[in-house]
């Protein structure tokens, strides 16, 4: 975890004044947990670098097993992507990416975590110069036993998508 | 452009999809539901071979936080299902460009039921800059290996 915070942490400093970078701040679309987190990307011509930090919680009253009822906070999702401009059209910019996601779920204990292996879509525009809105939907080629994307608390199975939801800035 | 905010904001409401974090558990803690703690043993750098250091109490106590067991006890004499064996080997290495000591502590950890068959076995290992950190950090990857299942 220390490597991954590190790595992160050096990434975001080699490419935090690189043309075309930008944060973003992003809403994970998740039923009854709140995610909420951090992106940086980069795009130097057509490929480009993602990195995600979100903070999980679990809401109040959301069905749970094994997990302190007047506990909410279950850990991190630390992501690691490399994207590709599929499209860009006036404001209009579309994206596919691919990576590694580390879900660090410290809440439950300090040496839980999951993995999984993503691919995203994701489409932005540009509401004003420098400002930017952007939806993702992401989806797990493979992943860890028991991280369960489309999974309802009683196993019922929709979609196996993470829909994700945000506001940039571009410099 | 107001439409498509407008519409990006009703799907940002209503697209929540469901996602769950699920551990089964690594045993049936239906079936092993009280488990003895045997004296955790270990050797190596600065460890009086033979001697507990106080690490059955941590595991213990440990377990008796983050595991699937109902009951845990360190009393030989009290009931119980199955019993946990640890022991622990702690390494230490000099960077001797910093004059710094490293240390590294595996633990081996075997899960038996009482007629001796083996349940849960396997070996872990974790370092730090402080030898009891070291072995304390293994020992919590032991209880790792004995999460209580959970579902969120």
């Amino acid at each position: 975890m220390k490597h991954i915070l590190m790595t992160l942490l050096c990434l975001s400093c080699m490419y935090g004044t690189a043309q075309s970078s930008g944060f973003d701040a992003d809403v994970y679309l998740a039923k009854d947990k709140t995610m909420v987190g951090l992106g940086l990307s980069v795009i130097e011509g057509q490929v480009g670098i993602d990195l995600d930090l979100a903070f999980i919680y679990l809401n109040e009253g959301a069905e749970r097993v094994g997990f302190p009822e007047d506990d909410s906070f279950v850990g991190n999702l630390l992501g690691i992507h490399l994207i590709y401009r599929v499209y860009k059209k006036g404001p209009a910019e579309g994206r596919l990416g691919t990576g590694f996601d580390y879900w660090a779920l410290w809440g439950i204990n300090g040496d839980e975590y999951k993995m999984g292996l993503p691919l995203f879509v994701e489409g932005r525009y540009t509401l004003a110069p420098g400002v930017t809105t952007h939806l993702q939907a992401r989806g797990y080629l493979l992943a860890s036993d028991g991280l369960g994307l489309g999974i309802d608390f009683d196993g019922e199975e929709t979609s196996p998508i993470l829909l994700t939801a945000g506001l940039g800035g571009a410099f | 452009m107001k439409a498509f905010l407008t519409t990006l904001s009703i799907f940002a409401f209503t697209a929540c999809l469901p996602l769950t974090l699920d551990h089964a558990g690594a045993i049936d803690f239906t079936r092993y539901q009280t488990v003895y703690v045997q004296p955790v043993y270990g050797e190596g750098a600065d460890i009086l071979t033979g001697s507990d250091l106080g690490y059955q109490d941590y595991l213990a106590a440990e377990l008796a936080e983050e595991s699937g067991f109902s009951v845990i006890t360190t009393d030989e004499n009290l009931s119980h299902d199955c019993v946990l064996v640890v022991s622990f080997v702690l390494d230490a290495t000099i960077d001797l460009s910093e004059g710094e000591e490293e240390y590294e502590a595996e633990a081996s950890y075997t899960l038996r039921e009482l007629g001796g068959k083996t349940i849960l076995s396997g070996t872990v290992r974790d370092e730090s800059s402080i030898g009891s950190s070291a072995i304390e950090l293994a020992l919590d990857e032991v209880v790792h290996a004995f999460l209580r299942p959970y579902r969120l």
